[in-house]
């Protein structure tokens, strides 16, 4: 049981990396908030972690609504007291809508924004006060995108730079309350997100995509990201602080 | 749960006898996997393999191993596969510490001396180990590489260990990419400040550094040994399978900023 009665809030928690991550920490040991737009998937995933015998709760979040993030942190503060866990989740990758600079809307530039980033922070922000007298572990979500130049999707690729410069800040600034602050990026994952993106592009050749451009020759798993989340929570890491984790499958060393 | 487990695994850790090296070993014995350590000191070792396993019930195994020496490296690899038929994890740990003098000073001598332990060293480990992993089809290759290989650090003797641990960071993206068709991962540790007995002893003797460096680490204390062994494990767990050509720097936040 690695995090044994740890209490351990999860954005976007009903669907793809997230809820592999709420259902692995749950068995783990941990109390799991489910913080999740979707109702019905929020709730799904709430039920069948009790079903298995785990402790979670789902609490409805837009985590691009700042008043409704702090009310729902708010409500977590009086119910547990502390946070150990900060699972920052949740982004939104609009394949169709994103693009590159020149023809993009920024109307959509700056809702995309809104959740990736400043959702993202709103949360922490949120959580830090919370975190800073027992310390804890703050798990951010960027991209290979937010590592390398990846073309027509300028929304995505700013909002995940932006997150790894966050979390290098808030490992220099929260460092010395014990909170650890890391960061995954990958890539490649096969989730339900990747069907508002690369899939449903008529260009897009699969094989051609995990042959040629993708390393390790496979998509990447839900479970494949919730494990490294799974690590970076517990212990075993207790020494990083500021590490940005690339899971991607090999895309970004060739 | 079985989410970092290692159960039936085979893996080699050069320099096990003692410090990280020995961390690393007896988390991966703990995590059941069965470890070959490797080492110049044959006497240590044999004790570091016994005492590993009695306290976690593993096979542990000695082997004596000297990576300058392709000969050397090439027997103990032999040895490894008459023993298991198979090598699914390496760790590339041994390494020659860094030099007291600054590169003004420096004797071409150690340079050399340094490069071939801890550069050529890596090399010929992943040539050996490697034609094992690509001969079974896959395996997971943990190299060490080091903070002091991505920034300058505070003390002024700098030089070739610095620079071996960023060539083996370099080698681990290479190989990363040239050796996924293989299904063999290569991904590297970067740790920073670790509380070894070499490290301990440094410190008594220089107490001005080690106050020195806490004020460049945001966490505010140095690494505790037996906490890095869980890094190696989960990179040698399927947990880490989507992994190849990651560095994983653990150094409470020293390179951040």
């Amino acid at each position: 049981m690695r995090l044994k009665d740890k209490i351990a809030v999860i954005t976007g928690g009903g669907s793809g990396i997230g809820k592999s991550a709420a259902e692995m920490f749950a068995a783990e040991g941990a109390y799991v908030c489910i913080l999740e737009r979707d109702e019905n998937s929020g709730k799904a995933v709430e039920e069948n972690i009790r079903k298995n015998g785990g402790k979670a709760r789902f609490l409805q979040l837009d985590i691009a609504d700042r008043a409704q993030v702090f009310d729902v942190f708010g409500m977590i503060a009086r119910e547990s007291g502390r946070i150990d866990v900060l699972y920052n989740n949740a982004s939104v990758f609009w394949g169709t809508k994103d693009t590159d600079l020149e023809q993009l809307d920024l109307d959509i530039f700056e809702q995309i924004l809104r959740i990736n980033l400043f959702g993202t922070a709103y949360c922490t922000k949120a959580a830090l006060p919370l975190m800073k007298e027992k310390g804890g572990s703050i798990i951010m979500t960027a991209s290979s995108c937010g590592v390398i130049g990846v073309p027509g999707c300028d929304s995505y690729t700013s909002s995940k730079g932006a997150v790894i410069s966050l979390t290098r800040s808030l490992a220099v600034e929260y460092g010395p309350y014990g909170i650890r602050t890391n960061c995954i990026a990958p890539a490649a994952i096969h989730t339900p997100m990747i069907y508002e993106s690369d899939l449903n592009k008529a260009t897009f050749d699969e094989q051609k995509f995990l042959t040629s451009g993708t390393p390790l020759r496979r998509w990447g798993t839900a479970e494949d990201i919730a494990r490294i989340a799974l690590f970076l929570a517990s212990d075993d890491a207790s020494y990083m602080n500021g590490a940005i984790v690339v899971a991607d499958g090999g895309i970004t060393v060739s | 749960m079985g989410n970092f487990e290692l159960n039936g695994k085979t893996a080699v850790v050069t320099g096990a006898g003692q410090g990280l090296g020995k961390a690393f070993a007896r988390a991966l014995a703990e995590a059941g996997a069965e470890v070959f350590v490797m080492a110049r000191n044959i006497e240590r070792l044999k004790k570091t393999a016994e005492e590993l396993a009695a306290a976690t019930g593993s096979r542990v195994y000695a082997q004596a191993l000297d990576i300058t020496s392709e000969e050397s490296i090439e027997k103990a690899c032999r040895s490894v596969v008459e023993k298991s038929g198979k090598i699914d994890i390496l760790i590339n740990n041994a390494a020659l510490g860094r030099s007291d003098a600054e590169l003004q000073n420096e004797t071409l001598e150690t340079w050399n001396q340094i490069m071939n332990t801890n550069l050529t060293g890596t090399f010929l480990m992943m040539k050996h180990v490697g034609k094992v992993m690509i001969e079974q089809g896959g395996g997971k290759i943990i190299n060490l590489a080091s903070m002091t290989g991505m920034v300058a650090v505070r003390n002024p003797s700098v030089g070739a260990y610095d620079v071996s641990k960023a060539g083996i960071a370099c080698l681990t993206r290479i190989m990363a990419g040239a050796w996924s068709r293989y299904h063999i991962t290569v991904n590297s540790i970067s740790p920073g400040y670790y509380m070894t007995d070499i490290n301990r002893a440094y410190v008594k003797d220089h107490p001005e550094f080690y106050e020195d460096s806490l004020k460049q680490i945001p966490l505010q204390k140095w690494g505790k040994e037996e906490d890095i062994g869980n890094i190696a494990v989960f990179l040698a767990s399927s947990a880490s399978d989507y992994m190849t050509g990651a560095n994983i720097v653990t150094d409470g936040g020293y390179t951040v900023w």
